[in-house]
Parts: C-alpha cells; structure tokens; sequence
C-alpha cells in the first residue's frame, strides 16, 4: 500500500510546480511562504500564476476579457495612490482546549494543594503565636531558653497526646513538663 | 496555507505598497468578478468597466478589510454593490435574477449569461478558448487528466486524490501541475500570451 501522506519533497528549481500547488492553498505554512517571496519579482513564477488561474477558469467556461482587461486595469492602478495600511497583528486566541486544559490543571492543583495541607486551624495557630509572644518576655539579660518552643509547649501540655501503639490507635496523655520545671 | 491565507498575505503585501501583489489578487478573481457581474449587466464592455472600477474601489478599501471574510467573499460585495450603483444611475432594470441565485454564482442558469452579455469576438474568443481547453484535456495521459478533473471539477484535496488514485501526494501535485502547463501551452497562442514575463 503507498502511504497517500508521503510528502515528496519536489525541487525547488522547479517553481512553476510549487505555484500550481500554492493556487490550490496544498502547500504548508513554511512552502507557501518561500514560494510567496519569490513573488512579484520572478516574472516566471507571476506568469505561471496568471497563467494556471486561466486555466482554472477556462476548465470552468470562463476565459473572456484576460488579456485587454488586465492590462487596462494595470494602468488605472499606475493611476491610484499607493495604499500604505499595514495590517495589524493578529490577537492569538487560545484554542478551546487550551481553555479546557487550563481548567483541568487548575482542579488537579487546587486538589493535590488541599490534600496535602495539613490540617489548619487559623484561632489557633494565632493563639499559639500570641503565646509564644507572650512567654518570651523577659528581661533584658535573661538567657532566652535553649528551645523556644518550650513555654509553649508547656502550656500546651494537657492537649498533648502521644501514640502509643498501633493499630489500635490508643493514645496516652504524656507530659512534657520535666520534674524541675 | 489555505487559498483564504494567501490570498491575505497577497493583500497584506498590498497595504505595505506592493501594488503587483493587489495584481496578482487581480489576475486570479477578475474572471470569476466578471461572471458574476455578467449575471447583472448584459453588455460585456460595461461588465469590464465594473469589474476594473470594482478592483481600484478594492484597492481603495484596503485598509478596511480586516481579514476576517475570504477576500472573494469581500471583492463580492463590492462588485455586486458597485453593480446595483451602476445600474441604478443608468436607469436599468436588473435581469430578474434571485439574490439567492446572484448569492450562488454556481446555481444560476448560465443560459441567463450566454444570451446576449457577448460580443462576436469575445464569443468567438471563448469558442476557442473552450475548444483548446477540450482538446487539451483530451490529449492528456489519463492519469494527468484523472488528477485536474478531481481537481478543478470535483474540488477534491490533494489528500482526497491521492486517496483516489491510490497514490502519493507528491504525485498529485506533481500530475496537475503537468496537466495545467499542457493546458496553458495550447491556451497561449490563442491569447497571445508567451508563459514568459508579464512585468
């Protein structure tokens, strides 16, 4: 079976083959585009073009006023000021899936950021810092205790639990306030 | 790139100054222009007038064709309004076609348009340019002509003829770039054209 997507890649010396495609939109993006270029200054690959639009529209019954018209409109457009307009770029829009992907990333991460945090309580992180803050008080000179965290744990001590076993899940009250403290 | 691509970058080339790119534009609709037009005014010589004041209207607008319409669709419009102008300051009546017919150049009755629109000479011209076409056609090896037929006639893709004919696209595009040169070799004559320089 011959593969219809092969692409054969024709010479490019032969252009009047590459405007026959051009004419019928066959050509891709980057083909087109050097074939372009080459108009209007490759009389050649002009005439081809003037010449294969012939043939289109004689195979469609149509081939009146070709050569007189073209050259009286040529001179009516000698006449007439040269437009100056270029046109404006072109806003890319986003393909739909693009939007549907966007969409889909933006659940998947809302998602995983949702699992993974741990667990939050605002009042009483605040809590926790105002206490922190509060039993760090002390005056100039004192030495800070070695582990900051220590008045507030402290304080903190009934809430404390520590698992003990598994699977059981039993937990056990612990202290975390040394016999000197 | 689509035919709607190029022909944009054709007109884009035009709003930069490159009048021969408004005239390649030309070259390749001024037919099709003036057969639509022929639905409209029966005189050949005024259907050419329209059909040149119809382009530099074209040219003139630039500016404002944004692309977003196949520039066809849009040098349609123009030339069907610059029509009605015309036919409104000459005080005519418009042949009774439909605008649905004027809407689809492909449906309308072409008796309409062979009555009485030509000239002897042009009418003898295009007996020509259909005989040369015919035997043109005719004298092509059947896979040349396979290849233009689907083309020009059934509108096929290239993919869809190479699907067809059982055969790469290379091939296609290869066989009806034959087939249009062996037709424009026996056109030229007759037109007076070389397949040289039109600059």
């Amino acid at each position: 079976m011959v593969s219809t997507k092969q692409t054969q890649t024709m010479p490019f010396q032969d252009a009047e083959a590459w405007v026959s495609a051009l004419l019928d939109g066959e050509l891709d993006d980057a083909e087109a585009k050097r074939v372009l270029s080459r108009f209007p200054d490759d009389a050649a690959a002009v005439a081809r073009w003037a010449d294969y639009s012939l043939v289109s529209d004689a195979l469609h019954g149509d081939a009146a006023g070709t050569g007189a018209f073209m050259a009286r409109f040529r001179a009516a457009l000698e006449d007439e000021p040269t437009v100056l307009a270029p046109m404006p770029a072109r806003k890319l829009q986003p393909a739909p899936y693009l939007w549907t992907a966007a969409a889909a990333a933006m659940v998947a991460i809302t998602w995983t950021v949702w699992t993974a945090a741990p667990p939050d309580n605002g009042s009483e992180r605040m809590a926790a810092a105002q206490m922190v803050a509060a039993n760090d008080i002390r005056p100039v000179g004192a030495q800070a205790p070695a582990n900051p965290l220590e008045p507030y744990l402290a304080a903190h001590q009934d809430y404390a639990y520590a698992v003990v076993s598994m699977p059981e899940m039993v937990v056990e009250k612990v202290s975390l306030a040394g016999p000197n403290r | 790139m689509s035919e709607q691509d190029i022909d944009r970058q054709l007109v884009e080339r035009a709003r930069n100054g490159d009048k021969r790119a408004f005239d390649l534009l030309v070259q390749k609709y001024h037919r099709r222009l003036m057969r639509l037009l022929s639905r409209m005014v029966r005189n050949q010589e005024e259907v050419e007038d329209i059909a040149q004041e119809t382009f530099i209207k074209a040219y003139r607008a630039l500016p404002q064709f944004r692309g977003d319409a196949a520039f066809y669709t849009w040098l349609y419009r123009i030339g069907v309004n610059t029509a009605r102008n015309y036919l409104s300051s000459r005080k005519r009546q418009m042949p009774t076609i439909s605008d649905q017919a004027m809407n689809d150049d492909d449906d309308v009755d072409e008796r309409i348009v062979a009555q009485d629109i030509n000239t002897p000479e042009s009418m003898l011209l295009s007996k020509q340019v259909a005989m040369a076409v015919n035997e043109a056609v005719e004298a092509l090896p059947e896979e040349l002509r396979t290849a233009i037929t689907l083309r020009e006639m059934e509108g096929l893709s290239y993919e869809e003829i190479a699907e067809m004919m059982v055969c790469p696209i290379g091939t296609v595009r290869s066989r009806i770039f034959r087939a249009r040169e062996a037709i424009a070799a026996k056109l030229r004559p007759i037109l007076g054209t070389t397949g040289d320089t039109r600059w």
